[in-house]
């Protein structure tokens, strides 16, 4: 599954991907300014998941040439022009940010920036919110450019006023909320923001800090090329490209760095279990850029390469397991899979009827056969990693496992066959999940965990079924015996035509496609009209994102915050959809070709929306609180089923563990997300 | 050696221009009319509605359409291909950095290709109807039948991951441990370069063997041959050097033909290879609807045929005695 | 010769006269076809795929929709963790299953899958074979016909400026456009063959029409369309054959490049398809059983129609 769009907005979108969505960060002000303090305490990774590191720490050898694999061609190596992963694969060597946060915990710990603190200011701005003073200081001792150049506060000013200038589009939502950043005189910077933002931490240190004898000659960012410059990019990571070869191959050498590299040497990294403080041991890493899954695979396979990016691909998974010299690490994902439904139209604006399309999706024949088990079965829009901000968090019930998490799980007579009849009389008799525990197409649900309750207490439209009449149907392989009526219309009349789902073209997720295949089945049994569209992934980020034309579509999204809000925010908010019922009478003012995250329009209508909840989380100031009425939140999207989680990644990231040790396991993306705290620690194996 | 005038040669000069432009204009509308904008991978949420507006100015796109045109024919024949933007490089950069590795591999599948099949189709046409012709030709139809990606897996299977004896991928040894030398970077080359070009030969030489096969079998009934015969030459003499030179003269013009082959070729045997080239990235540009790289790639590629039409007809003329173009004689 | 006068005659003299040489040719030519093994050979195959098309499920074990270990639909029970690991199943001979190519990572039958897409790439090969003569030979005939006047000029100017634009980047483009359906790559297809059709049909037109029939009824008369639909077009027509089999082979062959770069409609069974699949989910060089045999069908169906196009060649090549 490479088709994932990216939700963070330090993180890049895969492949495929057409968009990276960032999440506009504006949450509640931190209490304290001090990063240690302020985040996440819940988000202590489940046992099970506690990270572990390969091997042991003791007497790190070092040297070596550590060697990469990826799929996809990295297409620049300026930072600010492109949001592709792979181009991060080599600027996250490259670059740093005020502030790092730990795969672990889930933390924001210091970096170039050595300590922080918040202030709400009485003044509001353009805004109605308070505007918030970050006072912050800049480690300059010790630290240098990778080209040995010295490196100054006047960097980090110069950094945030040209980005503020430039504003450059994957950086967008994060530049936002800053009103200015200038030299302070207690501490060495002060930023303002124009909204209170409990994550700044995340958000606007997360952005690279750019040299200034590089970038103040370069008026417009996005024709410039640090690769076509001599020493190629700079910046105050810990590597330097020495070469670059972006159709074939990239090298990123640590032992050629000018000067020394001491952020890894930080005091958290010794702390946190799994991270080694002190690297990178290893002299350089080479990358290999592939044309074809087949032949990265097969290069792993011949020892051409000791990784690869993100992920093995299923069909080799037992072929690692038999090899001596590779190992599968564990992590999890750190995003979702989804069908997300048009809210706008009918009958996709009545809850009953969006739940029924959850009772049709047999989970099982994805997690267990399509995906062969390297999969977990989806319920809310936070993965099963990111405990703390689950709704199973101060419940007895088990994460994933719990019956709380099964009310829109696969309805079926027996294994694989819906129950056409059961799920016919939840809709004929005007049944709906709202939040109550009760019975629904013979399945025992205990009610919501949270206490939340959906946005309907009853269905919207009357529904019964009939002969069947439309061409869909008529001519499906399928052959229902009825056809659904809405309020006494067939829904091809309702909705003029029946409903379609977009998806990608086959070989892009060969896997997907099936799946769709077998819900649409599902679906037109029971007796409703459906049909496919094939699309390419541009196309459908366009259709979906950018004019919501559209019914129903599938997508995945990674790199999600740890800090729920954030997402939640951007992703399930109605500041984040277009209205088009406005639209309709005013103009097109309201609308915009923008790509907004939340396409199904969820909380732009009443019976329908988080957004309350969402804006509660992002005012509370106690991360405790926070997180609870995050839980609430996604509870309450849940419910609402706007947007169908099907599913999240096992991943499993192969390494070459006959040469190389310490890697750490168990944490989200450990091949993607945070490939930098592996490259940090990877070391020879004696 | 007067037989190509001077007017002639203007005259398919201008022809070829012309044809260049029509097939400029068919390009632009061509890419044009694809559903969605390749600014849309650079539109991320939270964008102002100025920013996606610079962004649209940036690439021209805020022009009207005839503008546009204008701009992309007089742009194009100064030799500016505008920035991709997906690469964030000039799109002239990356065609010439391209350009010579398609070349390569064009350049030696061709020349093999046109060395075996005029040899086979040489040797069949003159032993037409022959056992030999008939189990030959018949296998050559099954090779010319397969499809090229299926066929380099198989090579691929055999060559590198059952037995590992040459390279799947790439054109020169990454990170090598050797010093580069004009011997090493040549052995480099030959060693990368033998599976893709086993896998577009395999299947490519037949092309050229179907022409020269039936005009070889047509010649042997000509007087010059029974002449040379007659003189008491041997059977091998008179098949080379007195059929087969007159049956190559249709086999210089299907040359054309053998370079479409090859486009299409190399578009799967570069995504097969990794092999960096042209025909990697016209598939990806007009799926990524990279307009500015997929105009281009479409654009030379164009030019190539063109150009390659134009010297068949002038080769052409040149050869054979019994077509005389715009000589009035 | 039969000439423009034939309108006169009655319906029956003018039929038997018209026919009966051109019944006593397709015979001489039956005759001279047979000749050739590779285009008996040819004939065989295509019959056998004919048949395949037509009735698939005589010949293939299962139906398309079969699965492994769980059977025909429809199906009411699941995969064990197990049975799904097994998969890609190499062939198996009744235990657990029967399936004499084993099964793809679906479960699916490799040789059912394989029998079932006789009928796409058949529909697609004829389909765009023919496609590309309705426009090639017309084309050719005009052009042809009023060689070195400005129709033939125009004609010839637009196949040149075609043949600059390059065959699968163009298609990729069209498909791009119109939408992955089998029905456009077979425009697709066909937008693109016609070229050598019409090129070849120009060439016999003009010699054709130097003949003394064609001037007769010229003198006679008769209309440009009479004479080119009566006159030339007979005797062009097995030409048009020949490449109507050699575009049905390029089409067979194009379709599944076009799937290979992702282009095709999945939901088909295909030969293409199932190559692409291999690749998708990466067991390429793991399971042979599902490599070679759509591979070796697609190449035998191709080599067929290339075989009956050659023969037939030769039995319309006037020097022999």
């Amino acid at each position: 599954m490479s088709e994932k769009q990216s939700g963070s907005s330090r993180r890049r979108f895969l492949q495929g991907t057409g968009v990276a969505a960032v999440s506009a960060g504006l949450a509640g002000c931190s209490g304290e300014g001090d990063s240690e303090t302020e985040t996440t305490e819940e988000s202590t990774p489940t046992e099970d998941q506690t990270p572990t590191e390969v091997g042991d720490a003791e007497d790190i050898p070092e040297g070596g040439i550590f060697n990469f694999g990826m799929g996809t061609a990295p297409n620049t190596l300026n930072d600010l022009a492109s949001s592709s992963a792979y181009v991060g694969v080599i600027t996250d060597r490259i670059y740093e940010s005020g502030a790092a946060i730990d795969p672990v915990n889930f933390e924001m710990h210091p970096n170039v920036f050595t300590d922080w603190e918040a202030e709400v200011l009485d003044e509001t701005g353009e805004t109605d919110q308070p505007n918030v003073e970050i006072g912050f200081d800049v480690r300059t001792d010790g630290l240098t450019w990778n080209d040995g150049t010295e490196f100054t506060v006047d960097d980090v000013i110069f950094t945030y006023n040209y980005l503020l200038e430039q504003n450059p589009g994957g950086f967008a939502a994060s530049l936002a909320p800053i009103e200015s950043v200038e030299e302070g005189d207690d501490r060495d910077c002060l930023m303002t923001l124009n909204q209170p933002n409990g994550t700044f931490a995340y958000d606007q240190f997360g952005l690279p800090i750019l040299p200034r004898h590089r970038w103040e000659d370069v008026d417009d960012y996005q024709t410039y090329e640090p690769a076509d410059t001599d020493f190629g990019p700079v910046g105050l990571g810990p590597g330097v490209v020495t070469q670059y070869n972006p159709d074939t191959s990239v090298e990123v050498s640590f032992a050629e760095r000018e000067g020394e590299y001491n952020l890894s040497d930080l005091d958290w990294r010794s702390e946190v279990p799994g991270v080694i403080p002190g690297g990178p041991f290893v002299d350089a890493m080479r990358i290999r850029v592939y044309s074809s899954q087949s032949a990265l695979h097969q290069a792993l396979f011949e020892g051409d390469i000791d990784t690869l990016y993100e992920n093995i691909r299923t069909s080799r998974i037992q072929d690692a397991e038999d090899s001596d010299r590779l190992e599968l690490l564990d992590g999890f994902d750190t995003g979702y899979g989804h069908y997300s439904f048009n809210t706008r139209r009918t009958p996709l604006d009545d809850t009953a009827f969006r739940q029924v399309l959850g009772f049709a999706y047999d989970d099982v024949y994805w997690t267990e056969q399509l995906q062969r088990g390297y999969a977990q079965e989806g319920d809310f829009v936070m993965p099963p990693g990111y405990t703390a901000v689950r709704p199973e968090t101060d419940s007895d019930q088990e994460v994933l496992e719990g019956s709380a998490t099964q009310a829109f799980s696969f309805r079926q007579t027996s294994p694989s066959v819906p129950d056409v009849e059961g799920i016919r009389s939840f809709l004929t008799e005007g049944q709906i999940i709202t939040g109550e525990g009760g019975t629904y197409v013979g399945q025992e649900y205990p009610g919501s965990l949270t206490g939340v309750t959906a946005g309907q207490s009853e269905p919207k439209h009357d529904y019964s079924f009939g002969s069947v009449e439309s061409d869909v149907l008529v001519n499906a392989d399928e052959e229902p015996d009825q056809e659904i009526r809405i309020d006494g219309e067939l829904l091809t009349d309702v909705h003029d035509g029946p409903l379609t789902m977009l998806l990608s073209p086959a070989q892009e997720a060969p896997q997907t496609a099936q799946m769709v295949d077998d819900w649409i089945s599902s679906l037109r049994q029971i007796g409703i009209p459906v049909d496919r569209e094939v699309v390419s992934f541009n196309t459908r980020v366009q259709r979906a994102y950018g004019s919501e034309d559209f019914d129903m579509f599938t997508m995945g999204w990674v790199n999600l915050s740890p800090f729920a809000t954030n997402t939640l925010y951007s992703l399930h908010h109605s500041d984040n959809a277009d209205d088009h019922s406005v639209a309709e009478s005013e103009g097109d003012d309201d609308n915009t070709d923008t790509l907004l995250n939340n396409p199904m329009g969820y909380g732009v209508f009443e019976d329908a929306g988080a957004d309350d909840l969402i804006d509660e989380a992002r005012t509370t100031l106690d991360p405790d609180e926070r997180n609870q009425v995050s839980r609430q939140a996604v509870e309450r999207i849940y419910l609402d089923f706007a947007t169908m989680v099907t599913g999240y990644e096992v991943t499993k990231w192969p390494v070459n563990s006959a040469d190389w040790t310490g890697f750490v396991e168990n944490i989200p993306g450990p091949g993607s997300t945070y490939l930098g705290t592996q490259i940090l620690q990877v070391h020879r194996n004696e | 050696m007067t037989r190509i005038s001077g007017t002639y040669l203007a005259k398919r000069l201008v022809v070829s221009y012309l044809t260049l432009l029509v097939i400029m204009t068919l390009l632009f509308v061509l890419l044009r009319s694809m559903p969605g904008s390749f600014i849309s991978s650079m539109i991320t949420s939270g964008m102002t509605a100025e920013q996606i507006e610079q962004i649209r100015e940036t690439w021209g796109l805020n022009e009207p359409l005839w503008k546009q045109y204008l701009d992309f024919m007089i742009n194009y024949q100064t030799g500016n291909f505008g920035r991709s933007p997906t690469y964030n490089a000039p799109v002239a950069d990356l065609m010439i950095r391209r350009m010579p590795r398609t070349l390569i591999l064009f350049g030696a599948t061709f020349l093999i290709g046109f060395i075996i099949g005029p040899l086979v189709g040489m040797y069949l046409g003159w032993w037409r109807g022959t056992k030999k012709d008939k189990s030959i030709f018949s296998t050559s139809l099954l090779l010319y039948s397969m499809p090229s990606f299926w066929i380099s897996w198989l090579f691929i299977w055999v060559f590198n991951y059952e037995f590992n004896l040459l390279p799947s991928a790439y054109m020169f040894t990454q990170f090598p441990e050797f010093q580069w030398t004009a011997v090493t970077v040549m052995r480099d080359v030959l060693y990368h370069i033998a599976l893709p070009i086993m896998s577009l030969t395999f299947i490519g030489w037949v092309g050229a063997m179907l022409i020269m096969r039936p005009t070889m079998n047509q010649v042997t009934d000509e007087g010059y041959v029974f002449l040379a015969r007659a003189k008491g030459l041997s059977e091998r003499t008179v098949m080379i050097k007195h059929a087969a030179r007159n049956a190559l003269i249709p086999v210089a013009t299907g040359a054309v033909v053998g370079l479409a082959f090859l486009i299409d070729g190399s578009i799967i045997i570069e995504n097969v290879f990794s092999w960096p080239g042209m025909g990697q990235i016209i598939v990806s540009s007009v799926l990524e609807r990279d307009f500015p790289v997929a105009q281009a790639t479409f654009f030379l590629l164009a030019v190539l045929v063109v150009i390659m039409r134009l010297l068949t007809d002038i080769v052409y003329t040149y050869l054979d005695p019994r077509i005389k173009f715009g000589e009035s004689e | 010769m039969a000439t423009g006068q034939g309108d006169t005659e009655t319906e029956g003299e003018s039929y038997t006269r018209r026919w009966e040489p051109r019944l006593e040719r397709m015979k001489r030519g039956w005759s001279r076809y047979t000749e050739h093994k590779i285009g008996v050979v040819g004939l065989i195959i295509l019959g056998i795929y004919t048949l395949w098309a037509i009735a698939p499920s005589v010949f293939a074990p299962h139906s398309a929709d079969w699965v492994a270990y769980l059977g025909e639909p429809p199906v009411q029970s699941r995969m064990s963790a197990e049975q799904v690991r097994s998969l890609p199943h190499p062939p198996a001979f009744g235990d657990p299953f029967f399936a004499p190519l084993g099964t793809n990572a679906n479960g699916k039958g490799i040789l059912s899958l394989v029998i079932y897409s006789a009928r796409n790439a058949m529909y697609i090969g004829l389909a765009a074979g023919l496609l590309s003569s309705l426009v090639g030979v017309p084309l050719g005939l005009i052009s042809g016909f009023y060689g070195d006047t400005w129709i033939d000029e125009a004609i010839q100017r637009f196949v040149d400026i075609m043949y600059g634009l390059p065959f699968l980047p163009f298609l990729i483009v069209l498909v791009a456009i119109r939408g992955i359906t089998t029905t456009n790559i077979i425009i697709g297809i066909a937008v693109t063959s016609w070229l050598n059709n019409c090129i070849t049909i120009r060439g016999e037109t003009l010699s054709l029409k130097e003949r003394s029939y064609v001037e007769s009824a010229k003198v006679a008369g008769a209309s440009d369309t009479r004479i080119i639909f009566r006159h030339i077009m007979p005797n062009v027509l097995p030409i048009s054959f020949v490449f109507l089999a050699q575009d049905a082979a390029g089409a067979v062959i194009a379709q599944a490049s076009l799937a290979y770069l992702g282009l095709a409609d999945f939901t088909a069974n295909s030969w293409g398809i199932m190559l692409e699949n291999i690749k998708s989910q990466g067991y390429i060089f793991s399971a042979w059983w599902w490599l070679i045999p759509p591979g070796v069908a697609l190449m035998l169906m191709a080599a067929s129609f290339y075989f009956i196009g050659f023969s037939m060649e030769d039995v319309t090549n006037p020097q022999r």
